[in-house]
């Protein structure tokens, strides 16, 4: 399959949405807006799940036109094709949740553009994870970032929502300045963007204090989206003040392809500097931890709490890149999947919590779950999941982590991930007493969420029961992905 | 010091100066200069690493021409949508000042 | 070399005066005055067609964008009033540090530079070289336009009252 079609499909959906919605807005038939984007994101899942489903041909790289280093190109592998059915999916379980979550006036009335945001969210998505060309990969990462911008800053007569919406915009603008510049820096060692090339010349490359520097550029750009600590500060107010959907889509895969990138470019590009770079991850990810757990404890807005974990499970994912080896990588990868599920779920049960409540503080929320038992139950295997219980998915991630972290002779590392873990369980708790508390007056005709928001949390909470039970497909995928950036076992 | 050194130390001249009026200057028009300043240091970086001698004068590799050109139309992208965001900021508060909107808790 | 120096002290102090001024229409006259320097640079270095697309960008469009938010705000065009001397003085003092240490590393840096592996193409020989190697990243770009303009109208959207909705404060 041509990974050309699926993200072409993403880009002209986007636009015919647009342009489809605004007909429906002419015609009367509002109630309809959004339908073809979610068609749109379901027929890309099931283009990527088909290819997947019958095997990866992995070609070196994939262009229209002349076939040299200097051309644009895609590359569809065992990494690309995975971590685009995620953001496929999860951006499906968003759209379909939006179809009945905004119910303003003022929001209901640009509904349209909002899934061409969306839609362009996810195109530059999947465009930074196929992509081959150093160049190209910066293009879609602008495509994606601008694209979620407007998304934060969506609910404009909110103060809180405008601001964060700024901070957040100076801060990843800030970022990409330092990737194009690493980017530039490589471009001037060899002359080429080509990732597949660069890893080949840069083996042998005398590059001394540019490839250093070049590094350090790349993960501070980079960082600054997946929230390695000093560059997180734009985190908390950014995932609270978006609308519980965006957050959802930005928590689950946006912070997430940071990370992404940054594994994916650390083990293909520079893996003859690991020796700098695992300890540099080491620290980052003790910090990350450090902070966002115990600034999580001292949280009383849900979202906000939710938004530091995110902090913390970057640190978890980090501990997979300190170790540096082959087993450490998988356990990143899969950790950056089962955190974007896990975290995606419990925005969307907070979002239905706060459609139907208009509040999102612990004080406020007390008693709700007697109420919306459905939507409870679905929060509880969120924050199950996220502390690490076993039979969920994210008990299996955190356990590869572990053994990763003992198998690289970092023993300390691994033991801070499971005294962490369990601090975490400290706010996660706490959610879930006030939810089971009896109600009082103030829930008191407190009915469950609409079935359209329902559909994708219980669709999200069956693949996270679902991958704790039976990890091995995703298990599978995910290991022929981390030996191929390993460059099958001859680097790490 | 040839032409490369001379126009890296520039880029970094400017790279710095958009991140000091960043970080020092409270009305929102002088922070969204900044990161215009910042975007137009990292292009001349990629000019520079695109610089060299042809036939007696200098010229740009056509590569580096085309990243700069794509990159100054997503920084003019960028600007505009900062400055709206600011436009809202003004009509919701009067202001332009970031240190009256600092309600935000860490 | 002496003309390159030149057009660059006069580019880099352009762009300080844009950020000190307090009057914001004369920072933002000197910011298309330093892009105009910039736009001259790049035309010495031999990317011409740079060159225009600088003036027409940045001097253009962009100093137009700054002009029209500045009149949106109906009050004097002064910055409020000053940042604290000290903050000033710091960041002042970081930001001299931060460039006498790059600069310092740069020849380290750039050593290693003009030693490219691949033959380098000449925009001359290959006119349509962006189109027929880079179109992907013209066809995103106007995908990342089409995004900025929806994301600005989602900003601009005019409110008929003070709208509540289901997060609002």
């Amino acid at each position: 399959m041509n990974p050309f079609t699926p993200l072409f499909l993403l880009l002209g959906g986007s636009l015919a949405s647009l342009l489809v919605d605004q007909l429906l807005e002419k015609v009367g038939a509002v109630k309809w807006r959004g339908c073809l984007a979610a068609c749109v994101l379901a027929a890309a899942l099931l283009l990527f799940s088909w290819e997947a489903y019958h095997g990866v041909q992995v070609a070196e790289f994939i262009v229209v036109g002349p076939k040299s280093p200097l051309t644009a190109s895609l590359r569809l592998d065992h990494l690309g094709l995975y971590f685009s059915i995620m953001f496929c999916g999860l951006g499906l379980a968003v759209c379909v949740y939006s179809l009945s979550y905004f119910k303003s006036e003022s929001e209901v009335r640009i509904i349209d553009r909002y899934y061409l945001l969306l839609l362009a969210l996810v195109a530059g998505m999947v465009g930074v994870i196929l992509a081959n060309d150093f160049f190209t990969l910066y293009v879609f990462w602008e495509l994606m970032a601008l694209s979620s911008y407007s998304l934060v800053a969506f609910r404009k007569w909110s103060w809180e929502a405008v601001e964060a919406g700024f901070k957040y915009l100076v801060m990843s603008v800030t970022g990409s300045i330092a990737i194009l510049f690493g980017m530039s820096l490589l471009y001037g060692l060899t002359g080429i963007l080509n990732l597949t090339e660069l890893a080949s010349i840069l083996k042998s490359a005398e590059g001394g204090m540019l490839l250093h520097v070049a590094l350090l550029m790349l993960i501070v750009g980079f960082g600054v989206k997946a929230a390695i600590v000093p560059l997180h500060t734009w985190l908390p107010d950014a995932y609270t003040a978006a609308p519980s959907p965006v957050s959802a889509i930005i928590a689950g895969a946006s912070t997430g392809l940071g990370a992404l990138v940054i594994c994916k470019l650390l083990f293909s590009l520079f893996p003859h500097l690991s020796a700098s770079w695992t300890m540099f991850f080491a620290a980052f990810s003790v910090l990350n931890m450090l902070i966002g757990n115990i600034t999580g404890l001292l949280q009383d807005d849900v979202k906000r709490m939710l938004a530091y974990s995110s902090i913390a499970h970057i640190g978890y994912i980090f501990i997979g890149v300190a170790a540096g080896t082959r087993l450490g990588l998988t356990g990143a990868l899969l950790h950056i999947f089962n955190h974007g599920i896990l975290k995606a779920l419990a925005f969307l049960c907070i979002g239905a919590i706060i459609y139907r409540l208009n509040a999102r503080s612990l004080s406020d929320i007390t008693g709700v779950g007697r109420k919306m038992p459905i939507t409870t139950s679905a929060f509880t295997l969120a924050i199950l999941g996220l502390i690490g219980m076993p039979p969920l998915n994210g008990f299996v991630s955190k356990l590869i982590l572990f053994t990763s972290s003992l198998d690289a002779g970092m023993l300390w590392l691994g033991i801070l991930l499971v005294i962490f873990s369990a601090i975490s369980t400290g706010y996660y708790l706490r959610i879930l007493k006030a939810l089971i508390a009896p109600p009082d007056e103030r829930v008191a005709n407190v009915k469950e969420a609409p079935l359209l928001m329902l559909v994708p949390m219980l669709v999200l909470a069956f693949l996270v029961v679902l991958f704790g039970i039976w990890p091995d497909p995703i298990l599978s995928f995910i290991e022929s992905s981390s030996s191929m950036l390993c460059g099958g076992g001859r680097i790490c | 010091m040839n032409v490369y050194e001379l126009y890296f130390g520039t880029s970094i001249i400017l790279i710095v100066l958009g991140l000091y009026a960043l970080i020092s200057r409270r009305n929102l028009i002088k922070i969204v200069l900044g990161l215009e300043v910042m975007t137009l240091g990292v292009n001349l970086a990629i000019i520079t690493m695109g610089i060299r001698v042809f036939k007696g004068a200098y010229e740009v590799d056509a590569l580096a021409q085309g990243m700069v050109a794509i990159s100054m139309a997503i920084g003019a992208a960028v600007a505009a949508l900062a400055l709206s965001i600011a436009m809202n900021i003004y009509k919701h508060y009067g202001t332009f000042d970031i240190r009256k909107l600092r309600r935000l808790r860490w | 070399m002496i003309e390159h120096i030149v057009v660059i002290a006069f580019m880099i102090g352009l762009f300080i005066l844009s950020i000190e001024f307090r009057n914001l229409l004369r920072a933002i006259l000197s910011f298309a005055g330093g892009n105009v320097a910039l736009s001259a640079i790049l035309y010495m270095l031999g990317a011409p067609l740079l060159a225009v697309f600088q003036l027409l960008i940045y001097a253009g469009a962009v100093t137009i964008l700054f002009l029209v938010t500045i009149h949106a705000g109906e009050e004097s065009e002064e910055e409020k009033d000053t940042t604290s001397a000290k903050i000033r003085i710091l960041s002042i003092i970081l930001a001299v540090f931060l460039v006498a240490v790059l600069l310092t590393y740069s020849p380290r840096i750039m050593e290693t530079v003009r030693a490219p592996q691949l033959g380098l193409t000449s925009l001359g020989e290959h006119p349509e070289f962006l189109w027929v190697n880079r179109w992907l990243d013209l066809l995103i770009q106007a995908f990342i336009i089409l995004a900025v303009v929806a994301s600005i109208s989602v900003q601009l959207r005019k409110e008929e009252r003070e709208e509540r909705g289901v997060e609002g404060e």
